[in-house]
């Protein structure tokens, strides 16, 4: 089972598809969520993502708006998109029936 | 300053990986401690992994904390060589000097820093030979067990009552820091 930021950087890296990399998958969380996303942990995300072959990732081109320095840019596995998928409907499984009224 | 802090934290990475956090950065284009903050949390977190394997933890418990009280106490031994230096320089006129010179040129005395040098290079090298990922927080560790090592043991000029603070305080932390 995926955690929830493991679930949310996959989410990311597929709708970015061909423009998923570090930066633009930062800024696709940060945005959707409102949360910051810290570099540190989506780097060590992406990692245990890719040691359990949930996703890969190779080095890209430089590019001048990076200061001349490579992407490390992403690509989910079927095997990332079936955990994710997973997870997606478990969240709606055991939200289902449930409603989210905070009691006085 | 900052952008010096960012390139020391981040000359730990890999290549790699480094090519890539500095280039997200440069994209992001946040202020300079926001870029500090990710580049020493990216760092912290690769420490703590490396943790998690049993050879930074074989190094801490096998060397960094015994040889480093040990080599801290041998530092203070060694110190009682440079104190002598020191004593030589501050004396010239009222001491024997032809005997106090080859005492300390010819005698056994050279051989301390000599041999502190070489165990310490020697534990250096094993340290980071079992954990190179985990070599930066072993040591701080190392040094903070030398410290310790050092100042659990009396100096020969700690002795001296009259001794001024630095032969107490200073001579050692130099021998120390220059040998270790």
């Amino acid at each position: 089972m995926l955690g929830e930021f493991e679930y949310l950087l996959i989410t990311a890296a597929v709708r970015l598809a061909d423009e998923a990399y570090g930066a633009s998958i930062r800024q696709e969380i940060e945005s959707t969520t409102g949360r910051r996303c810290s570099l540190g942990a989506l780097y060590t995300t992406l990692d245990r993502l890719e040691a359990k072959g949930l996703l890969t990732t190779w080095m890209g081109e430089p590019t001048p708006q990076r200061g001349g320095r490579s992407k490390r840019m992403v690509k989910v596995t079927a095997a990332g998109i079936r955990a994710a998928t997973a997870f997606y409907n478990a969240i709606r499984q055991v939200s289902r029936g449930v409603k989210w009224e905070a009691k006085a | 300053m900052i952008a010096r802090l960012i390139q020391l934290f981040a000359s730990t990475l890999d290549r790699q990986e480094r090519e890539a956090i500095l280039g997200d950065l440069a994209e992001s284009g946040g202020t300079g401690m926001q870029a500090l903050r990710d580049v020493v949390g990216l760092w912290l977190r690769r420490q703590l992994a490396a943790w998690k394997v049993p050879a930074p933890w074989i190094a801490l418990l096998g060397f960094v904390l015994p040889f480093g009280l040990l080599l801290g106490a041998i530092s203070v031994w060694v110190t009682d060589f440079t104190a002598s230096i020191f004593g030589y320089r501050n004396n010239w006129r009222t001491i024997d000097q032809f005997h106090f010179f080859v005492g300390i040129t010819f005698g056994w005395r050279w051989l301390g820093p000599l041999m502190l040098a070489s165990w310490s290079w020697s534990l250096g090298f094993a340290i980071g030979s079992l954990s190179r990922r985990a070599a930066a927080l072993n040591g701080l560790l190392l040094t903070a067990a030398l410290t310790v090592g050092a100042l659990t043991h009396s100096t020969f000029a700690l002795r001296v009552g009259h001794a001024p603070p630095s032969y107490r305080i200073a001579v050692p932390f130099v021998v120390t820091a220059l040998c270790v």
